[in-house]
């Protein structure tokens, strides 16, 4: 079954078109790799699938419901997660109040509770506490949750990023290079975790550039060029595909 | 304050919490159109409304005295207390203590906002609004909130004032007053409970000891201003905050010794 369908999706910068007429859908609990060269509209096309473009023209269903032109805070509260393609955290807390921040849509926490202290706040505050800890388990970062943010290896980094998208319960997870920047004997564990949270049972859609990560996670791989869709199917598929690799080497390098 | 109770004849404790729920209720209706800009653009949409309203306070005449502003703002009345007792606010030093008592109040409610839940989430979109968003968190609607809060503290205040000094004028409505408060906040340091304190002290201070003519006060403020945005962006207590991991470490040491020794 169809988790997410997008249905002729364009977004135009001024004269330039970004993501033209793009149709894919992603399944419940598959991994689909989103490839393509520098410029193509992957990060675009995540910023439209998190609201934080609104697409000129497509639409986009989720679970059995229409969100085109929802805020990003709605798309989190329908349950899409993301991380960003520079690292995002927020750097000057703590990793634990990372994480805390991060399940901030299922508390309710108000001012009033804030000021008085109120039991339901301090028993909410405790239970937040938990749950943090427990998706800082997951991730393999408890030993680090006092740690300032900013102090952490790249690689921590983005463990953690991955952490608060976690902690806002997602069903469809959106990763923008989750390998990006950080070293290569890191890569592996990065994929480990990229696969304990498909086992986990949430849904990914992932932007990637290593094709060692592609071929190793993907079930499947859409491949853009110029915001266009030219290359849908298994990760082998992809890799013989004469299109894409065009689009990544130029005509010259086609057998 | 003066208005309400001066104008409208109201109590003095109806006219006080009356005036911040005012003060409260303009905030939202100034932040509902201004929060649709972000950075500076935001910043110019509040002042020009502080401008807007100093010009309102001097030319509305019929409502606010014009220059001549507002007189003979009534005192808090004498609390009763057990055993026939009673506080009184006729001498200036019960005063001081009526104010100090808001400023503790206020330092208190702060403490508990900043370490809470919602205080976490005002910190987190101040450092990255677009992964808050991310996180599914309104921050248009957080904003809103944050700014009413501020816009009752800054009630707080005036209602402080007016009922301290017992007369206001139009010159406490100018935008540099705002500006004070700002500077206050850059120096003492942003985002910190104790910065707001340490501020207007150091601030107020320098110019008390340097014995300096009014006008050059500003200039003072200026040249301070520039070096402290230069050199230290977080204020005084920021520095104090560099310092802390240090003070963790040794913290950290200083129970494992005791540990050692138990």
């Amino acid at each position: 079954m169809a988790l997410l369908e997008i249905l002729g999706l364009t977004k135009n910068f001024g004269g330039l078109t970004a993501v033209h007429n793009l149709n894919f859908h992603v399944d419940s609990g598959e991994l689909l790799s989103v490839i393509g060269p520098n410029g193509s509209g992957k990060t675009t096309l995540f910023n439209l699938i998190t609201g934080f473009y609104e697409p000129k023209s497509g639409r986009i269903r989720f679970n059995g419901n229409e969100i085109t032109g929802f805020k990003p805070h709605q798309m989190a509260r329908h349950g899409i997660g993301r991380t960003f393609q520079r690292t995002t955290i927020f750097k000057k807390n703590s990793v634990l109040e990372n994480v805390i921040i991060g399940h901030r849509l299922h508390t309710r926490t108000g001012v009033w509770g804030a000021i008085f202290k109120t039991p339901a706040t301090r028993r909410e505050e405790q239970k937040v506490k938990e749950k943090a800890r427990e998706i800082l388990t997951f991730v393999g970062l408890l030993d680090r949750e006092n740690q300032t943010a900013e102090n952490i290896t790249q690689e921590a980094q983005k463990r953690l990023s991955i952490a608060m998208a976690l902690a806002t319960g997602p069903k469809l997870l959106l990763l923008d290079e989750p390998t990006g920047g950080v070293n290569f004997e890191e890569i592996d564990g990065l994929i480990e975790l990229v696969k304990k949270i498909q086992a986990s049972g949430i849904t990914l859609c992932i932007i990637e550039h290593k094709m060692r990560m592609v071929m190793n996670i993907s079930d499947r791989v859409i491949a853009l060029n110029h915001g266009e869709k030219i290359a849908e199917g298994t990760p082998q598929e992809i890799a013989g595909n004469e299109k894409v690799i065009k689009a990544y080497l130029g005509t010259r390098y086609v057998a | 304050m003066a208005l309400l109770t001066v104008k409208a004849g109201m109590s003095f404790w109806i006219a006080f919490f009356g005036s911040i729920a005012i003060v409260g209720l303009a905030g939202f209706l100034i932040a509902l159109p201004a929060l649709r800009l972000r950075g500076p653009y935001f910043i110019l949409v509040t002042l020009c409304f502080a401008i807007i309203v100093q010009v309102v306070v001097i030319a509305w005449i019929g409502l606010t005295g014009g220059t001549n502003g507002i007189i003979g703002i009534p005192r808090p009345p004498p609390i009763p207390l057990p055993f026939r007792m009673e506080v009184t606010f006729d001498s200036l030093l019960s005063r001081y203590y009526f104010i100090l008592f808001f400023l503790i109040v206020i330092a208190l409610v702060n403490h508990r906002v900043v370490h809470s839940l919602v205080g976490k989430t005002f910190i987190a979109i101040s450092q990255d609004e677009d992964l808050a968003q991310s996180l599914g968190i309104n921050t248009v609607r957080v904003k809103l909130l944050s700014f009413i809060i501020s816009a009752m503290f800054a009630g707080v205040a005036g209602a402080l004032y007016a009922t301290y000094n017992s007369v206001v004028s139009p010159d406490l409505a100018h935008f540099l007053r705002g500006f004070d408060a700002f500077v206050f906040l850059i120096i003492g340091g942003v985002a910190s409970v104790a910065g707001p304190f340490i501020g207007p002290l150091v601030m107020i201070a320098i110019p008390e000891l340097l014995q300096v003519v009014v006008g050059l006060k500003t200039m003072i403020y200026g040249v301070i201003l520039l070096m402290f945005i230069l050199i230290m962006p977080y204020g005084i207590t920021g520095i104090f905050k560099r310092f802390n991991p240090m003070l963790e470490k040794m913290k950290e040491k200083v129970i494992k010794v005791s540990h050692g020794a138990a």
